[in-house]
């Protein structure tokens, strides 16, 4: 069990993140949602550790130290490959830092994504290069596998490829948090939205809720911020308007 | 002898001969440098000498003392020292090129990952080439006081303040 | 096995309603049969790439309704009786209709209009 307890985060005067309380179990698969800005990466590198911040973090009720912080994964937009690693050279590093570090599903996913295993990283393409950062924090062994904008740069067959994959082998125990700005497309494999404004969790629902209600993820989005459809066409007419 | 893997002490990614090329470039620089000081020592003892009739005949005077003689010897040693500041530096900073592998690295149960990749070569090297410092100091010195006619030895207390022992 | 592989997820319908409804109109058009498994959980989830809590509820619906039968460990059946097959084919369709006229209505069309669109269309398609 992920807690999150009053957890606050500013740079100079700016509040990232502002009295964050959050709880997410095993299995949960989370997608975190809110424009830039909103303080969905602050929130995962402060779960991570690396970042400082106020309020509390806790895994099943403990603080998050070095050999805790083995339970959770990070895939992030940016990368955190080593490029001029192959990804055997990563395989075997990994292999010797986590030793939860799952092979089999490893080698399976590489295989899947036709991804070589003897070139340094850095040859990859941008698309190839996301699959390679998500495959390792599938692959590393742990509970809870937090991923930021994972698919920035990959084309519409590559992701649903992906989801499907995932939820193939994704296990009952395993949780993951996806931050993402393409919301429909994921609203069919998350179980619950997490949505984040100006720092502030503005929203927190499961999709089952959401269904009873008749709703879909991006109704309530648009729910929640009390986004007005109008909204353009009035600074439209006002423009015009002035013109004349 | 059996070859050292420098893979585990430096950052992943950069070759294993960085290890070593380090070192060695730091050793020879220091040599080089410390060349000047054989010059000078060469060319102040042929001052205690003339040429006559074909023949190199001692003539006397007072050598210079070996401080002004070693003057900036040493300074090969020490700026090899003081560059393993910067690649300390750039080894912390090649996990931001590329890619930020500096989150995994920040990530690992092993601690000490991040701390031996950037800090080894550096406090290696600046261990290694004080070591070097040290005894060339000592060699110069010898060479100093060995080769030198004792007449032509400046003062005691000089060679007290830069000897070694 | 029940196959969902022609199953095509619309957005502004609930997924469980969905998937749901892909079994009743097997059911009803005969191609699914009393006693078919159907795909795990799991694997329907990676199919269609839907959230597994998501086809849980579906196959508890439907297990509820009576239509499937499920054992831990073992793979979910259809469990059906002729009645259940029989009124089935009757209610889906029923069903569609009921949509068709509601809509034929609100676009001001009469009965008799309706039918003869629906005669003329469906030669067309068979043509």
């Amino acid at each position: 069990m992920l807690e999150l307890k009053r957890v606050c985060k500013n740079y100079g005067q700016k509040r990232a993140l502002d009295m964050v309380d959050l709880t997410i179990g095993p299995g949960e698969i989370v997608g975190l949602f809110g424009e830039n800005g909103a303080g969905k990466t602050t929130l995962m590198k402060c779960i991570l550790g690396l970042i400082p911040h106020m309020g509390v973090i806790t895994l099943d009720g403990k603080p998050i130290d070095r050999k805790r912080m083995a339970r959770l994964s990070f895939a992030t937009c940016e990368h955190s490959f080593f490029p001029n690693l192959t990804p055997q050279a990563h395989r075997e590093f990994y292999k010797g830092q986590f030793p939860t570090f799952r092979d089999k599903r490893f080698k399976a996913l590489m295989e899947f994504f036709q991804l070589p295993m003897g070139k340094a990283v850095r040859t990859f393409s941008t698309g190839q290069k996301n699959q390679f950062e998500v495959i390792m924090a599938l692959s590393q062994g742990a509970d809870y596998i937090l991923m930021d904008e994972p698919f920035a740069g990959n084309d519409v067959f590559n992701r649903e490829d992906f989801y499907k994959v995932l939820l193939g082998i994704l296990e009952p125990t395993e949780t993951v948090i996806l931050s993402t700005h393409l919301l429909e497309e994921v609203s069919g494999f998350i179980s619950r939205g997490v949505l984040l404004r100006g720092g502030q969790v503005v929203g927190d629902v499961s999709t089952l809720e959401l269904d009873e209600k008749g709703m879909n993820i991006l109704d309530y989005v648009k729910q929640t911020y009390h986004y007005q459809p109008d909204r353009v066409s009035k600074a439209l007419r006002e423009l015009t308007g002035e013109e004349e | 002898m059996k070859k050292f893997d420098w893979s585990g002490v430096l950052p992943l990614g950069i070759s294993q001969r960085q290890g070593p090329k380090v070192l060695i470039t730091g050793l020879t620089a220091g040599l080089l440098v410390n060349c000047i000081y054989l010059l000078r020592y060469a060319s102040a003892y042929g001052d205690l000498f003339r040429w006559v009739n074909g023949k190199r005949v001692y003539v006397g005077g007072i050598i210079p003392t070996f401080r002004q003689l070693l003057d900036r010897g040493l300074y090969g040693c020490w700026m090899a020292m003081l560059a393993m500041l910067p690649l300390a530096w750039y080894y912390w900073r090649s996990h931001y090129w590329g890619s930020k592998s500096i989150y995994t690295m920040r990530r690992l149960p092993d601690g000490s990952q991040l701390r031996r990749r950037c800090l080894t070569i550096p406090l290696l090297g600046a261990a290694v080439f004080f070591l070097e410092a040290m005894i060339l100091w000592q060699l110069d010195f010898l060479l100093y006081w060995f080769f030198t006619p004792e007449a032509s030895l400046p003062s005691v207390h000089w060679m007290a303040l830069w000897s070694l022992w | 096995m029940v196959s969902f592989d022609d199953l095509k997820l619309e957005s502004g319908v609930p997924i469980y309603l969905q998937i749901i409804n892909h079994l009743k109109t097997g059911i009803a058009a005969g191609t699914v049969t009393d006693g078919e498994e159907l795909p795990s959980r799991r694997t329907l989830s990676a199919l269609l790439g839907v959230n597994p809590n998501t086809i849980q509820k579906a196959f508890r619906m439907l297990e509820e309704e009576g239509l499937i039968s499920s054992h831990t460990g073992a793979k979910s059946c259809v469990s059906l009786s002729p009645e259940q097959a029989r009124a089935l084919g009757r209610a889906l369709p029923d069903g569609q209709a009921e949509q068709f006229i509601a809509q034929m209505k609100a676009m001001g069309l009469t009965c008799d209009q309706s039918v003869e669109l629906v005669r003329r269309l469906w030669k067309e398609e068979e043509g």
